[in-house]
C-alpha cells in the first residue's frame, strides 16, 4: 500500500519542485511519504496460542501526519542544499590528509566540473537564504536546536 | 509552518529552480559522495600503512586523480579514468570508483568503491576484459539520500552481496534506515549508516572498520 501527500504545504513546495529540473528531489520525498512509517503493533494471540503472553507483536506501516511529511520535505531539500558543499571539501581535506607533506592530489572529472564543483554566485545567493529559511523552519517546529 | 515562512520559501524554491546549479541532476550529489567515501577508504589505507599512488588512465603516475560520472570498463579508454595504485604487505592492489565488476552469475555489475588485486587489473586491461568477483577484495555500494533510504535499496544490496562472496563489503550512507539495517545485518552483511562529513563520528568508525577489515583482507 502506499500513502498519498496530504500535507497542503508540502503538496504546494512539491509542485514547485515538480516544475524544474529539480523533479528528481520531488520523487524521493514523495517515495519516501509513500511508504509511510513503520509501526510495532501489539494485539491479543489466538485463543489456545502457546505464547506465554497474551499478546503478540508485528511490523504494520500507517501514513505519517502532516507535520511529519513537512518534517520530511524540509530535511531532505536542506540535506541536498548543504550536505555537497561539506562533502566536497572534505574530499580536498581527505586527499591532503593522504597525499603526504609536499604532495599534492588534485581531483577532475571527465564531465562538466565547472557546473559540479563550481556553483555560480547567483545559485549560491539562493541556495544560501533558502538553507536558512529552511533552518528556521526547523528550529520553529523543534525539530532542531538553534546553532 | 507560518504563512509568511512558506511564502518566503515558495519564492526561493522558485529561484532555485531556475538555476539548480549542481543539483540539476541526481547523479552529481551521488558521484561526489562516492568519491568521499573513496577517500575515506584512502584514510583508511594511510591508516595501516598502505602506499598509494594516483594513476591516470595509462597507468601513469600523475597527481590529478580523474573521476567519472558514470560506470565504466577497466579497459575502455573514453570510460576508464584514474584509479589509486595501492601497495600494502608487499601486495599490489588498485582502488577505483564507478568500475563494473562481474559477479557470480558474470553479469557485470556497478561498484561504487572497489579495489581488485594489481595483477588481475593489468590482465583485465590487456586482454580487454571487466575484473571478476574472484580479483575483487573491497566492495562499497554509496547512497546519498536527503531523506531516509527507501527498502528496495537494501534489497538491492541483498542481490550485490550474493553476486560477490568477498570479505569486505558494506553499504554506506549519508542517511539510514533501521529497516535495511535489520535487512541486511539478518542476512549477515554490514552497512554504515550516518556518514557525512558533520558527522565525525561515522565517518571515524566506517574509517576505523575499513582500517581493520583491509588489514586482514590485504594483509594475507
Amino acid at each position: 500500500m502506499r500513502f498519498p501527500v496530504t500535507d497542503p504545504q508540502t503538496i504546494k513546495l512539491l509542485q514547485i519542485l515538480q516544475a524544474t529540473e529539480l523533479v528528481w528531489i520531488a520523487e524521493e520525498i514523495e517515495e519516501s511519504i509513500s511508504f509511510g512509517k513503520i509501526v510495532d503493533r501489539r494485539y491479543p494471540s489466538r485463543e489456545g496460542s502457546k505464547s506465554l503472553t497474551n499478546e503478540r507483536e508485528d511490523r504494520g506501516a500507517e501514513p505519517y501526519a502532516d507535520d511529519e511529511q513537512r518534517k520530511i520535505l524540509i530535511t531532505t531539500l536542506h540535506s541536498y542544499l548543504r550536505q555537497p558543499r561539506a562533502i566536497r571539501k572534505q574530499i580536498d581535506d581527505n586527499l591532503k590528509s593522504v597525499a603526504g607533506e609536499g604532495r599534492a592530489i588534485r581531483l577532475s572529472f571527465t564531465f562538466d566540473e565547472r557546473q559540479f564543483v563550481f556553483a555560480p554566485p547567483a545559485f549560491k545567493k539562493v541556495r544560501d537564504r533558502l538553507l536558512s529559511l529552511l533552518e528556521r523552519v526547523q528550529v520553529e517546529e523543534g525539530w532542531r536546536s538553534e546553532s | 509552518m507560518n504563512e509568511l515562512l512558506l511564502s518566503e520559501i515558495t519564492t526561493e524554491l522558485n529561484n532555485l529552480g531556475a538555476d539548480p546549479g549542481n543539483l540539476a541532476e541526481a547523479s552529481l550529489p551521488e558521484k561526489l559522495y562516492e568519491i568521499y567515501i573513496l577517500t575515506c577508504v584512502m584514510r583508511a589505507l594511510s591508516k595501516i600503512g598502505a602506499i598509494m599512488e594516483v594513476r591516470d588512465m595509462n597507468d601513469n603516475p600523475t597527481d590529478q586523480f580523474v573521476v567519472r560520472l558514470g560506470p565504466g570498463l577497466i579497459y575502455s579508454p573514453a570510460t576508464s579514468p584514474g584509479f589509486i595504485f595501492v601497495e600494502y604487505g608487499g601486495q599490489e592492489y588498485e582502488l577505483h570508483n564507478g568500475m563494473r565488476v562481474a559477479g557470480r552469475s558474470k553479469v557485470l555489475h556497478e561498484h561504487d568503491v572497489s579495489i581488485i588485486k594489481r595483477e588481475d587489473a593489468q590482465r583485465c586491461r590487456a586482454n580487454r576484459v571487466s575484473p571478476s568477483q574472484n580479483h575483487c577484495k573491497l566492495l562499497i555500494e554509496c547512497k546519498f539520500y536527503g531523506s531516509e533510504l527507501p527498502l528496495h535499496l537494501g534489497r538491492e544490496y541483498l542481490g550485490l552481496m550474493s553476486e560477490f562472496s568477498l570479505r569486505v563489503k558494506t553499504m554506506v550512507s549519508n542517511t539510514a534506515s533501521a529497516e535495511i539495517q535489520k535487512l541486511v545485518t539478518s542476512h549477515r552483511g554490514t552497512v554504515n549508516f550516518g556518514v557525512k562529513p558533520t558527522e565525525s563520528r561515522s565517518v571515524e568508525m566506517l574509517e576505523a572498520w575499513l582500517a581493520k577489515e583491509l588489514e586482514m583482507a590485504l594483509g594475507r
